[in-house]
């Protein structure tokens, strides 16, 4: 073989190796954590029965520049039909720290700052400017309008009881004291609370799920832990106890 | 002799049992278990979405699932892309303890599951809902080893119902069971106005737009689908629309349709280079439109051709509807066209019609490969349900026979639809069932579909009852309402459903005689879900007898005199505007419109008044809240001001339900004011539905005309106790 034709021949399979997805597998009893109800069925086949919660065994590192998706079937055996099953991931900080949907999941039209400093013992807060704001997000403080805060762990966890204007400014009221000192002209705003896990594809019985792709939903994401849950929502009458399926579970991670 | 019978009797009963004993079985189900395991290729989704079908259904059977299977035998899913039709299917026996169900694509596979279903576990899905869905219980199954295989006759099934909507869903969920799922095989729709939207080429390419009246028409909002065509003769335009299909097509290799439906309406250029493809003399055909078949289609030729240079197995509708009805002669179609007739079929009952239509249809039959039909039913607006389904299922064969293979049904059974209304009700009985059972095959015998379908339903001793009753409604719709005047005023493209005045020519006896049919229909069906549906069928029928025994009453109503109407019940005068008063307005021409005039109304007082904008309807409306049974008398001065010859004043009385919910178009009335520059009256009298309490809405509008305006004036609303 001449030089350029071996040239060649590297750079086609440096190529192919390049292009080539790397894949997270977990079509093995011991790709999911240790009290996993798992069972093998076939080959390649994980079934799980009743209302679980599988977590993946590993962690696994995440890049915001590539795409993630799960690959292989999902689906619950019929005889559950109403019955949800979902497949995601739980999203974990550069310590492998579980990211809150509240730290990271910012309300931008509520960004202000604080006009009047806060004791630790006072149920209220004066800011800014109040007309975005809303009796359901929780309040984080020490926020940047650009946002480079997030996750924010800065977070008076309590909901607005009272949203009024005043001649200072917009008082928001707390069923308590909100615990923390904080100075006036603090970057302030509300976020959105939600669950723990984010979920790629959500299915019910009759339905197959495959391909799922999924991308960072929280800022500062570096790795995460997958996650199925099924049988969540109970056992209808008439229905059996729901049995989720994964055929060849496994992610694929593509440039 | 007589030995000789007996004889004769033991060589045939011996060959009969030598013929079963040679009929190899295959056993899915012993003793209510599961013998067989389902295998699925790795990674097909298709594959294992048509194993979960068949799983599912044996679950319901027999409460047993796919893990719970005992014994080694295998039913296995495959798709072979390439050597079957996409949409067909094989069942074959390789082995004695295998089964290969063996699909020509996603929707094959999904439909062989379906097949087995129907064929050999007994499902039926008779109508949408879970009432609507029979599973028979069954312990033992065993399928007899023969290859079989099946594919559609027509390529494209669709019982159209409109988008994907939460009032709609039921239906939506359950036409796929037949067979007539997406996607289709062509792409059928007004589509040139979303290739050519002026937000793209309007600065570029001006030029793309047609001239009408001596000058360059750019589309705007309301109307960027409709009365606007591009310019046919442009070379520049072909070529935009053959870059815009192949970039589609390399985008998605699932894609090699495309429709290139005209936009809805006129709009034609009248450029000279367009102008050469009119015809001489520029006179209306005989559905009244001018025509641009040639135009069109030398249009959509050079499209096609552009396109199967790079992509040879693409395939293009246009429509032949409108101003393009007639098939040019001696013109030559690019084979991947395929028109779109656009024809309701129901007027084939009347021979004269039919054979202008057999006229229509071989002229494109000549040109054209292959051909699509377009048809409405517009089953949720009939007030009497539609059944045709003998009428429909000959209908199918005969079109099979000239070249049709792709049938497009505007049906729209339940919901929300175009025409106002949310039918929740299933009041066709087979007629669905029946069309998507014959759309696959349409040389199978109907009857016996429908027996099966009135049988399984509501079981042997009830079916001919049920049957008597469609086949009674049946026989209206094809042999009593072609003599209605209804029918003579409806000869066009479709059937007007929102007019119910077929209901003068039914008979005294007939509701009378439908509802005895169906009180015996729940004397004899079983009990469980036969009895349950029986009495669906029932009240289906009964609200259906409801509201056209309100259509007749309410017609009566209309023809009381003045005298009949006593006691004031509303007066309006609009001296001092118009407080209290909502603004009705189309929801896609919104705009003020309304104002009010302290000195120029009836007698010089003050009056309400609409201006005119772009012929769009619109107008101001009172609700009222209505609990006793009524008669109305609504009287109204109004006048027309600087307004074209063909504005429309109108006024209506609409009533809504309890929550506010618009009922069926039935229970809507309207007079339509004439064109008059002095103070006329408008008059109309109408009853109370037989649901209260209600609502009453009551509407001054206009339509029709582009300029000027036209002024209402003393409102009266009397009122009569109803008899």
């Amino acid at each position: 073989m001449n030089l350029k034709k071996m040239t060649a021949a590297l750079f086609i399979a440096g190529a192919a190796l390049c292009s080539a997805a790397e894949v997270y597998d977990l079509s093995r009893i011991e790709d999911w954590a240790k009290k996993s109800p798992l069972k093998v069925h076939g080959n390649g086949i994980l079934r799980a029965t009743g209302r679980v919660s599988l977590f993946s065994a590993k962690i696994y590192p995440y890049d915001a520049k590539k795409t993630y998706t799960f690959k292989g079937m999902y689906r619950q055996l019929p005889g559950s039909d109403s019955n949800i099953f979902r497949i995601g991931f739980l999203p974990l900080d550069k310590d492998k720290k579980l990211i809150e949907y509240y730290t990271s999941h910012p309300n931008i039209a509520t960004e202000t700052v604080l006009v009047k400093a806060a004791a630790a013992t006072d149920n209220f807060i004066v800011i800014k400017d109040g007309k975005k704001w809303n009796k359901s997000g929780l309040v984080a403080y020490n926020t940047k309008p650009d946002r480079s805060d997030l996750p924010n762990k800065n977070i008076i966890r309590q909901v607005p009881k009272t949203i009024e204007q005043t001649a200072e400014g917009w008082k928001i009221t707390f069923a308590r004291p909100i615990g923390i000192a904080i100075p006036a002209g603090t970057g302030i705003r509300q976020h959105y609370q939600g669950g723990r896990f984010r979920f790629a594809g959500n299915g019910t019985g009759g339905q197959v799920l495959s391909n799922m792709q999924f991308k960072m939903m929280d800022p500062g994401m570096k790795y995460f832990q997958v996650i199925v849950v099924s049988g969540a929502n109970g056992i209808k009458p008439g229905e059996q106890i729901p049995v989720i399926e994964m055929r060849k579970p496994r992610i694929e991670v593509t440039e | 002799m007589k030995y000789g019978k007996i004889i004769f009797a033991i060589i045939f009963l011996s060959g009969i049992s030598v013929v079963n004993a040679a009929e190899k079985l295959f056993s899915v189900l012993k003793d209510g278990n599961l013998t067989v395991e389902f295998i699925t290729p790795k990674d097909d989704k298709a594959c294992l979405e048509a194993s979960m079908i068949i799983e599912k259904y044996i679950y319901k059977s027999t409460g047993k699932r796919a893990d719970a299977a005992v014994g080694k035998a295998k039913i296995c899913f495959q798709i072979e892309k390439g050597k079957m039709d996409p949409e067909g299917f094989r069942f074959s026996f390789p082995s004695a303890d295998k089964m290969v169900i063996t699909g020509g694509g996603p929707n094959g596979i999904k439909y062989a599951a379906l097949d087995f279903c129907e064929r050999f576990l007994g499902v039926r899905f008779l109508y949408p809902g879970p009432a609507g869905e029979h599973v028979p219980k069954i312990k033992d199954l065993n399928i007899p080893m023969k290859e079989y295989s099946d594919a559609p006759k027509f390529q494209t099934r669709t019982l159209g119902s409109g988008n994907r909507h939460w009032s709609r869903q039921r239906y939506q969920d359950w036409f796929p069971l037949h067979r007539g799922a997406m996607p289709y095989r062509v792409d059928i729709g007004h589509n040139l106005y979303k290739m050519f939207p002026p937000s793209k080429y309007e600065k570029t390419n001006p030029d793309f737009y047609p001239i009408i009246n001596g000058k360059r028409y750019i589309p705007r909002p309301p109307r960027l689908g409709l009365h606007w065509q591009p310019c046919m003769t442009n070379p520049a335009v072909v070529k935009e629309a053959i870059r815009i299909i192949c970039d589609a097509f390399a985008k998605n290799p699932d894609l090699r349709t495309w429709g290139l439906g005209q936009n809805d309406g006129d709009g034609y250029c009248e450029c000279e280079n367009c102008k050469k493809f009119y015809p001489v003399p520029d006179v209306p055909h005989r559905f009244g439109s001018k025509d641009r078949s040639l135009l069109y289609l030398q249009f959509c030729n050079k499209i096609a051709e552009g396109v199967t240079k790079k992509y040879p197995e693409a395939t293009f509708t246009v429509f032949a509807y409108n101003h393009t009805s007639i098939a040019p002669k001696n013109f030559k179609l690019h084979p991947s066209l395929i028109p779109v007739i656009t024809y309701d079929r129901l007027n084939w009952v009347d021979p004269e019609r039919k054979a202008k239509d057999m006229i229509r249809q071989s002229s494109w039959s000549a040109i054209a490969k292959n051909v699509c039909w377009y048809d409405y039913f517009y089953s949720n607006q009939y007030v009497l349900p539609r059944v045709t389904s003998h009428h429909v299922a000959r209908q199918l064969r005969e079109g099979y026979n000239l070249r049709v293979r792709h049938i497009y049904i505007e049906h729209l059974p339940l919901g929300i639809s175009g025409f106002g209304g949310n039918e929740q009700i299933w009041a066709e009985g087979p007629l669905a069932y029946l069309v998507l059972k014959m759309l696959w095959n349409p040389f199978q015998d109907e009857d016996k579909i429908l027996n099966d379908w009135y049988v399984t339903a509501v079981g042997p001793k009830a079916a001919p009852y049920l049957k008597s009753c469609f086949d009674r409604i049946e026989d209206f719709w094809i042999n009593k309402m072609p003599k209605s005047a209804w029918f003579k005023r409806c000869a066009r493209t479709y059937l007007v459903p929102t007019w119910h005045d077929y209901l003068n020519v039914i008979d005294k006896d007939f509701f009378e005689n439908c509802s005895k049919d169906l009180d015996k229909v729940c004397e004899l069906a079983p009990e469980g879900d036969c009895k349950t549906r029986a009495e669906y069928f029932r009240s289906a029928f009964q609200n259906r007898r409801n509201r056209c025994e309100y259509w007749i009453q309410n017609q009566n109503v209309r023809l009381h005199r003045a005298d009949a109407f006593t006691k004031l019940f509303f007066k309006e005068d609009f001296n001092k505007g118009f407080d209290g008063w909502g603004i009705y307005e189309h929801r896609k021409y919104p705009g003020t419109f309304v104002s009010h005039t302290k000195k120029d109304g009836y007698k010089n007082t003050g009056a309400a008044e609409l201006r005119c904008r772009q012929g769009h309807t619109g107008g101001i409306e009172k609700t009222f809240r209505i609990s006793q049974p009524m008669n109305f008398r609504m009287e109204v001065k109004y006048r027309c001001v600087g307004t074209t010859e063909k504005v429309i004043p109108y006024i209506s009385a609409e009533w809504c339900d309890d929550k506010n919910e618009i009922l069926h178009s039935v229970f809507y009335s309207d007079i339509h004011g004439v064109y008059s520059e002095d103070w006329s009256t408008a008059v109309f009298n109408f009853t109370t539905p037989y649901q209260l309490p209600g609502n009453l809405r009551i509407r001054l509008c206009i339509s029709g005309s582009t300029k000027g305006k036209v002024q209402y004036d003393d409102l009266i609303i009397l009122e009569a106790q109803k008899k």
